[in-house]
């Protein structure tokens, strides 16, 4: 393990470009193409359920995760040293000057376009948009930026829209959380978590178009670099 | 900027709200389950009515919940249609009542060095408006949005690596959210706090142990109050008459040697009763001044208005890990009345101030003594249970001695701080296990489960005078709350997971609640929750 992880300690961008190659390949089926998860936890936001020491990620690449569909890695210190950095790579916050725009200007609109209906802040906002409260240490730039200007590009699962309607013509409309042969458990726009039996259903049709619009046509180039650099700085860290 | 696009999403905010109103009245919405203990009073009973002692035997298993961990010594939430409970160590998931189906998953991510003495638990939840608060490993307490799962707020309450962690179930009160603080073993200085439940700010701390120049410093010899222990980890009960919180203290510390810490050691073995506005100490009882055994007042306090000695009353319930069972006065904590309520060895009776009197001979040696109960408790942690249709105190309890040996010990910030050790069940004389009814008025016996093994479950009962129970061994038992004969029995196993009962498969306390005028039962038991239910 020693030498494995010196190996993670000098790991270049070089590793990272190998790392992203090689997570491609083995990972990105089911923990997403930028780590934001799907079938496999998220790898970009900085929670690592089985230890987040390099060591730590370096053993669960190795062994896998018994009882789970992650299966273990047989590949070199190296491999795994690279996979390691690019890991890391998702979830580096940007720096202050790598920022596009103007965060201060951002954050004026922001809070005047109305995000926090549906997104939340800290204390503020609400419950139908992912939680943007530490959104800049888990999504790159090129990430927030797609974000905006084409929501439907890379919608979580999580995010997906379930509408269904049941035998007594009763229709509910909802984020689709999670659905098996039986059932179906949605979080619908008022904010209710609800389960149905398929049974009691006659049609259930699942969008994968974001409920966001695109801001594209909303704001200029200056307007978008602004907002992305707010997001960014929204960073995790509990009070103390 | 360009026009703004008018969202097509338009959210409303119609989901589940608890109110305070709610919270103080949980026996009007009986198909709920709102506070740890089911209500403030700290009762673990149950209104529900549909299950009965006829048709109890026909209990079928309606679903399962399968956690990562076992040693799950949660109690779940029922609220509005949604089942919310944690998962050891300190993960949460909120999930359909009906069918076990998961709608969301909180899972944190814990520092590998956690200190945490005796497994790493977590008890439960508080919920107040739409956001549930938790408790962490790490001594932090988070709000999340019920809706989502996502963090609302997150705190440090205290620093984990001084042994400092949250294994209880917060408790909500008004727009306030109190929790307690473990690290008995780790010389803690114990406390109590409340938070705004909107913003996380802290409201107010009461130190279990007081500070220099506050009444009670005097009861520590030298600087020992600073590594004192007297640590809060199992939720109190609140009368909301009277705004007055109720919680029980832990150990003081090092456990079993108090050379360094001579006096009766306040607050720790006491019932505490503080101003739920301010934090301000009211009353207190101490159980066990100058503990050497480890005998942890952290029982749930039952409270209850009551007639005593033929005048209406306000009166705490308390069947404490030393041995004892006590009747307080709730408005003013003096002692009403307490004996025995299982084989006990170590004092002679309480005198009329509820006082030990202490047999000679009972102290921790370097050769070791033994004395009953053993360091484990008569009870412990997990919830007894009062029914106001039987008029009866039902109560897991173990009836055995154990072996208490003195050790050296030095205080070094995050380390154990025992000062001994202790063995809580001898091989040539290994006591059994109980769940026993009291009468609450006198202690005394009404009847007995007898159990092999000593259980560490909590104990439910219900209006329809039924009373639900886990053992040692993996069953999963209902009683007649009137005579304690068995009406339904099954085995869930989950044995041979360690932890401190040895291996013990069952750590929570059922509870029970009703979606579409079904009732259902739930238990935990090794590292899945059981949830039963008539065909």
């Amino acid at each position: 393990m020693w030498g494995l992880l010196f190996a993670i300690l000098q790991t270049t961008a070089a590793d990272v470009a190998e790392g992203r190659e090689l997570y491609r390949l083995r990972c990105a089926e089911c923990h997403g193409g930028e780590g934001e998860g799907g079938r496999g936890p998220n790898l970009a936001d900085g929670v690592f359920y089985h230890g987040d020491a390099d060591s730590d990620l370096a053993r669960t690449i190795q062994n896998g995760i018994t009882g789970t569909e992650m299966p273990g890695f047989a590949g070199s210190e190296l491999r795994i040293s690279q996979l390691v950095a690019f890991i890391r790579s998702l979830n580096r916050a940007a720096r202050p000057s790598e920022l596009p725009g103007n965060p201060a200007r951002g954050e004026e609109s922001f809070r005047a376009s109305d995000c926090l209906s549906c997104h939340r802040l800290g204390l503020e906002g609400s419950f139908a948009g992912p939680d943007l409260s530490s959104v800049g240490s888990r999504r790159s730039l090129r990430h927030l930026r797609d974000s905006l200007v084409d929501p439907s590009r890379d919608v979580r699962p999580r995010f997906r829209v379930a509408s269904v309607v049941q035998a007594s013509g009763t229709r509910a409309r909802g984020f689709l959380l999670d659905e098996d042969r039986h059932t179906i458990q949605i979080l619908d726009l008022d904010g209710v978590l609800r389960s149905f039996s398929r049974e009691e259903l006659t049609n259930v049709e699942i969008s994968r178009e974001s409920m966001m619009p695109s801001y594209a046509d909303v704001f200029d180039e200056r307007e978008l670099n602004d907002l992305i650099s707010f997001l960014s700085t929204r960073r995790s860290g509990a009070r103390r | 900027m360009r026009l703004l696009l008018l969202l097509l999403l338009v959210v409303s905010e119609a989901s589940a709200q608890v109110t305070f109103d709610r919270l103080k009245t949980a026996s009007s919405e009986p198909g709920s389950w709102l506070t740890y203990s089911g209500n403030y009073q700290g009762w673990r009973f149950s209104p529900l009515r549909r299950l009965t002692r006829e048709n109890v035997k026909e209990l079928r298993l309606a679903w399962v919940h399968q956690m990562r961990n076992a040693q799950v010594e949660t109690t779940p939430l029922v609220i509005d249609g949604v089942m919310y409970l944690t998962e050891p160590p300190s993960d949460v998931a909120a999930l359909d009542p009906e069918t076990g189906r998961v709608f969301w998953r909180y899972r944190r991510s814990l520092p590998t060095d956690i200190r945490a003495c005796c497994g790493r638990v977590n008890r439960g939840l508080a919920m107040y408006g739409d956001m549930l608060y938790l408790g962490t490993l790490d001594a932090h307490l988070l709000a999340l949005d019920s809706r989502t799962g996502d963090v609302v707020w997150d705190v440090e309450v205290a620093d984990y690596e001084h042994g400092y962690a949250i294994t209880g179930a917060p408790l909500s009160i008004k727009d306030m959210v109190l929790t307690g603080i473990a690290g008995g073993e780790y010389g803690i200085r114990g406390f109590l706090d409340a938070y705004d439940a909107r913003t996380g700010e802290r409201r107010w701390r009461f130190y279990t142990i007081p500070g220099p120049g506050e009444p009670g410093n005097e009861s520590w010899s030298g600087d020992s109050w600073k590594t004192g222990g007297g640590p809060t980890w199992v939720t109190g009960a609140y009368d909301s008459e009277s705004n007055l919180v109720v919680w029980g203290t832990g150990n003081p510390a090092p456990d079993w040697n108090g050379d360094a810490r001579l006096g009766d050691n306040l607050y720790s073995d006491s019932a505490i009763a503080l101003d739920a506005d301010t934090g301000a100490l009211r009353w207190h009882f101490q159980f066990v001044p100058h503990d050497v055994h480890d005998w942890d007042a952290v029982q749930v306090p039952v409270l209850v208005d009551d007639d005593w000695e033929g005048e209406p009353r306000k009166l705490v319930y308390w069947a404490n890990r030393n041995g004892f069972y006590y009747v307080l006065d709730r408005t003013t904590g003096r002692f009403l009345f307490g004996t025995p309520y299982v084989k006990q060895t170590w004092a002679k009776g309480l005198d009329e101030n509820g006082r030990p009197i202490r047999l000679p001979g009972i102290d921790p040696t370097e050769g070791g003594v033994v004395v009953w109960p053993s360091a484990l408790g008569a009870t412990n942690w997990f919830s007894p249970s009062y029914n106001p249709e039987t008029g009866l105190f039902y109560v897991a309890a173990w009836e055995g001695p154990g072996l208490y040996v003195k050790g050296e010990d030095q205080y070094r910030p995050g380390e154990p701080f025992y000062g001994g050790r202790q063995v809580a069940i001898l091989e040539d004389d290994p006591g059994h296990g109980v769940i026993r009814a009291l009468d609450p008025k006198t202690g005394k016996k009404v009847w007995d489960l007898e159990l092999v093994g000593k259980p560490m479950a909590g104990v439910l009962s219900t209006a329809s005078r039924l009373v639900f129970a886990g053992s040692h061994e993996g069953y999963f038992y209902a009683l007649d709350g009137d005579t304690g004969a068995e009406l339904f029995r099954i085995y869930l196993g989950g044995d041979g997971l360690g932890g401190i009962g040895g291996g013990a498969a069952m750590y929570a306390a059922p509870i029970t609640y009703e979606v579409k005028g079904k009732q259902y039962v739930s238990m935990s038991s090794g590292s899945a929750l059981f949830t039963f239910a008539l065909p």
